[in-house]
């Protein structure tokens, strides 16, 4: 990807979509690397964490502190952070070459909801048939 | 087929969106105090509800995205997150609102207590939700709105003095019972009712999910050009039916059997039963409207999976929020506040938040970068613009009036 892109319109608040085109979030913030001469941007970050660390203020640090307590526990830490050497396309969408099921971390809130409360309503199967 | 399912899109967002509980309330309110004085705001409106629907469809097309999720990619987070915050707080007073009425519109119906009747309709609102497939949601509750034409049989029937009639609805100034202070505040009152940003977020999201592609242009266009004069004409009648019945003996509107009472003094017991099911029909189509439109916009800001078209467990956070605007919508229902005061308090903000959602949209439509060939023609920003200044006025003056005026009792 050779093309000249701007950060700021390209990449920063758009909307990340898996290769199957479903929606996995917005890139709330981007990760920088500054090491070697030239800075470049690495990965796009994920989530209420990073996007309330932007936004700032008393409602910008209490989203992140919500977002960051809740993930306490997993595994890893750190919000979830999307490598761009698997971005496909960029325009229309920020489309990515990997499955949505493949990024654990990413949408945790959704698997979490999904399994203990969404699947458990009845019919919630084929609402769309 | 194709044809006549995208039609009703625009028939649910002009009968659901246009005619919901604010202009049942507002609308009677107006033609029984001030006759048809105030029908020039109907007109402004819909010219202004239909140019910017028309940006928002045009850029959801181009663009694969709902106009209010663009107001963050442009205007940055904050900016997005005020807009969201805003439009969260006015339309899930709305849902609030809407819920009432299919529960006002069952008490007509059957003289039981419209708090008996609020978490039954909840339910129906859940069970349709959950089980009714999109398309067929649009078809049933376009069709059943389009009963609110009542309303305008009704107006022939009363055989109205149609010179009185014109010359009511070209005197732009109050009756002379009524203050200036009033009658501008109707004006804004029915601006808010009538020029709701949820209908410009609802179509856009709409044509998303339909996956309308640039060949459909003029489809969406169809939609708008019918949809909402159609909306803009019911409102005229009801303003008309109110103002032939309610305005010489004086009668306050207070309550939602107000609105229809006309329709009964003109067409008998058959025609209140029509006028019945309009209602019922308009307000469940806007339930369910406010809330999809509710859950769009938090789903579109922070870019969850959303939308009917998806499995419920594959969009487990648009869900649940949808659940619980419907919880707290019902709950807010229940504390037995009066839901005509929560209408009328809710299209008073809704109108003090027009500039701040028409704004971006406007700004979006009119990028060429973003927009290519599809950006905005010198109509849409003249029709824009001028919309956008005089949402500004209203804007500023909408709580003013309100405290000034006690929400137009005075």
């Amino acid at each position: 990807m050779s093309r000249l892109v701007s950060a700021r319109i390209a990449l920063l608040d758009n909307q990340i979509v898996d290769c199957h085109r479903l929606p996995i979030g917005r890139a709330d913030d981007l990760e920088i690397e500054l090491g070697g001469g030239v800075p470049r941007i690495t990965a796009l970050l994920i989530g209420s964490q990073p996007l309330g660390d932007r936004i700032g203020g008393h409602l910008g640090r209490a989203m992140a502190a919500v977002s960051a307590r809740l993930r306490r526990g997993a595994e890893d830490d750190g919000p979830p952070a999307i490598p761009v050497s698997s971005i496909r396309d960029l325009e229309p969408l920020i489309e990515l070459d990997l499955e949505l099921d493949d990024l654990p971390n990413v949408a945790a809130l959704e698997q979490w909801l999904a399994a203990h409360f969404v699947e458990r309503l009845p019919g919630s199967g084929d609402a769309s048939e | 087929m194709k044809q006549a399912f995208a039609f009703t899109l625009g028939t649910l967002s002009a009968i659901g969106g246009f005619i919901d509980i604010g202009d049942l309330v507002a609308d009677a309110q107006v033609g029984a105090r001030f006759g048809l004085r105030l029908a020039w705001v109907t007109l402004f409106s819909v010219a202004g509800i239909m140019c910017f629907s028309e940006m928002a469809g045009r850029i959801a097309i181009k663009t694969q995205r709902p106009a209010l999720a663009l107001a963050r990619s442009r205007l940055g987070p904050r900016f997005g997150l005020f807009g969201l915050i805003g439009s969260l707080l006015v339309t899930g007073l709305l849902v609030m609102a809407e819920l009432a009425g299919v529960a006002l519109a069952l008490q007509l119906a059957t003289s039981i207590n419209y708090l008996l009747w609020v978490p039954v309709a909840a339910l129906f609102v859940l069970i349709v939700v959950w089980r009714l497939p999109f398309e067929t949601m649009e078809r049933l509750y376009g069709v059943l709105g389009l009963t609110m034409l009542v309303f305008v049989v009704a107006v022939f029937q009363l055989d109205p003095n149609w010179p009185n009639m014109a010359q009511s609805a070209t005197t732009i100034a109050p009756t002379a019972s009524e203050s200036w202070a009033t009658y501008l505040f109707f004006v804004v009152a029915l601006i808010g009712a009538q020029m709701t940003p949820y209908e410009m977020f609802f179509f856009s999201s709409g044509a998303v999910d339909h996956r309308w592609r640039p060949r459909d242009l003029w489809e969406m266009r169809v939609n708008v050009i019918v949809g909402f004069p159609l909306g803009g004409l019911l409102a005229v009648a009801i303003q008309a039916t109110a103002f032939l019945v309610l305005f010489e003996p004086g009668i306050a509107v207070e309550h939602l059997s107000q609105t229809a009472l006309p329709v009964a003094v003109a067409l008998g017991k058959a025609g209140l039963i029509v006028a019945i099911v309009g209602i019922f029909a308009a307000t469940f189509g806007a339930t369910l409207e406010t809330l999809f439109s509710t859950s769009y916009d938090v789903a579109q800001y922070f870019g969850w999976s959303y939308g009917k078209l998806q499995p419920p467990a594959r969009a487990s956070r648009f869900v649940t929020t949808m659940l619980a605007m419907l919880f707290g919508a019902t709950a807010l229902a229940l504390t037995t506040i009066n839901p005509i005061t929560v209408t009328i308090v809710a299209v008073v903000c809704s109108a003090s938040l027009l500039p701040f959602l028409f704004l971006p949209v406007l700004l979006v439509a009119n990028d060429r970068e973003l927009m290519g060939e599809m950006a905005n023609g010198k109509l849409s920003n003249a029709v824009g613009t001028a919309t956008l200044v005089l949402s500004c006025v209203v804007s500023t003056l909408a709580f003013p009036l309100l405290i000034l005026t006690k929400g137009g009792t005075v």
